[in-house]
């Protein structure tokens, strides 16, 4: 649903949205001069130029916070507001990250801040399925079928996910949303996060420990 | 091997299992609960990250722009609060509206609204006599030269004697 607002970037004939699968960080500096010069025009004050960086980013903010949040009722306003923020910071864009990188900081730390505010607890469906039907998707699991689940299989494991990430601290949620359903790299999560790639691992170790811990909680009904 | 370093060479190693990881999983049936938990999880991470991002609607980018048009932020934030409010407010309007229309085109009776009971007991005149109340009727007759009263029957008894 791509609606260009801009003119196409000085320089060069413009490619709108993200440059490839796994190459969105990579980024203003190394192979889009057009970009750097677009975010200059940013932070010169030109409004106009920001709907190009909108543009462009837009598809990776929205699965960011999407995989983060997991709210479709919510996610254009949020998606929106991070935008606004990265226009008002955008003075302080120093090109040492790549844009990507520092749009998705932003992105992150409005997600956590909204998850702060905000900690809803859903009905699973995965806790409402029968016996028999979590006994075969479990048992699935421990004979390591290597054939896919069926759809409503598919669905329980989905709301399973969402209903632990919906009970996780905001740290947890955000780490493995980056790594689980992002599929970020170690280092793509520390710059992201500003941390060292050693405590990335840490964190994420934790993370799925204390959601497995957590699963067994809600199995008991705890 | 102690079931807390099985536990994390699993999540470690992504649910791959060793040989001694393996032979110890064949005797706990707690970290065998653990990896199925595990390879769950797994899997569900797996559904969830196919699943298909909704995209920005017709004319997101233009919106961001025209938000942009007030660099000041206080202000923005502030006209943003306004129109979360505003629509909150709208919503409780358009509520409060239908509430009311629902009041008027509802039928004064019938199942939904028949006459309360409270209704019935101040429509009806309620009779208050005391035991000692005069009972001004054809049986009483008023004597205005001593101010008192006479029954009827009582005289004729008296005028039969």
């Amino acid at each position: 649903m791509g609606e260009p607002v801009t003119p196409t970037p000085p320089g060069s004939s413009t490619v709108l949205g993200m440059a490839g699968n796994g190459n969105w960080m990579a980024d203003s500096r190394r192979n889009s001069s057009p970009e750097a010069e677009w975010i200059q025009r940013c932070q010169d004050g030109d409004r106009e130029a920001f709907g190009y960086l909108v543009d462009r980013h837009r598809r990776r903010v929205f699965s960011l916070v999407y995989h983060i949040l997991h709210r479709h009722d919510e996610l254009e306003d949020v998606v929106q507001e991070i935008f606004v923020k990265g226009y008002l910071a955008i003075r302080s864009y120093n090109f040492q990250a790549s844009f990507g990188t520092w749009l998705s900081r932003i992105a992150v730390n409005h997600c956590y801040d909204y998850l702060r505010r905000q900690r809803a607890s859903r009905v699973s469906y995965y806790w409402q399925m029968s016996e028999e039907a979590q006994q075969e998707l479990e048992g699935r699991a421990e004979k390591e079928s290597s054939r896919q689940p069926d759809a409503e299989q598919q669905a329980a494991l989905k709301d399973l996910i969402n209903k632990l990430l919906d009970r996780a601290p905001a740290d947890d949620r955000i780490i493995l949303a980056l790594k689980e359903l992002e599929g970020l790299s170690i280092e793509e999560i520390a710059e992201i996060l500003k941390i060292r790639t050693s405590n990335v691992k840490v964190r994420l170790h934790r993370a799925r420990k204390r959601m497995l811990a957590d699963m067994e909680r809600l199995r008991q009904g705890r | 091997m102690r079931c807390k370093d099985i536990q994390d060479g699993i999540v470690e190693a992504a649910g791959k299992q060793t040989a001694p990881v393996a032979e110890h999983l064949a005797s706990c049936p707690a970290c065998r609960a653990f990896v199925r938990d595990w390879r769950l999880t797994s899997l569900g991470f797996q559904a969830l990250a196919q699943e298909a991002v909704p995209e920005a609607t017709l004319g997101f980018t233009e919106r961001v722009v025209r938000l942009l048009q007030d660099p000041s932020s206080e202000k923005r934030f502030g006209e943003q609060f306004l129109v979360g409010v505003g629509r909150r407010f709208v919503y409780a309007g358009l509520l409060v509206t239908l509430l009311m229309l629902m009041g008027l085109l509802l039928p004064a009776s019938g199942p939904l609204r028949g006459p309360a009971a409270a209704e019935l007991y101040i429509a009806q005149s309620e009779p208050s006599t005391a035991w000692n109340d005069p009972l001004f009727s054809d049986d009483v007759q008023p004597n205005r030269a001593t101010g008192s009263i006479r029954l009827n029957h009582e005289a004729n008894e008296q005028g039969a004697k």
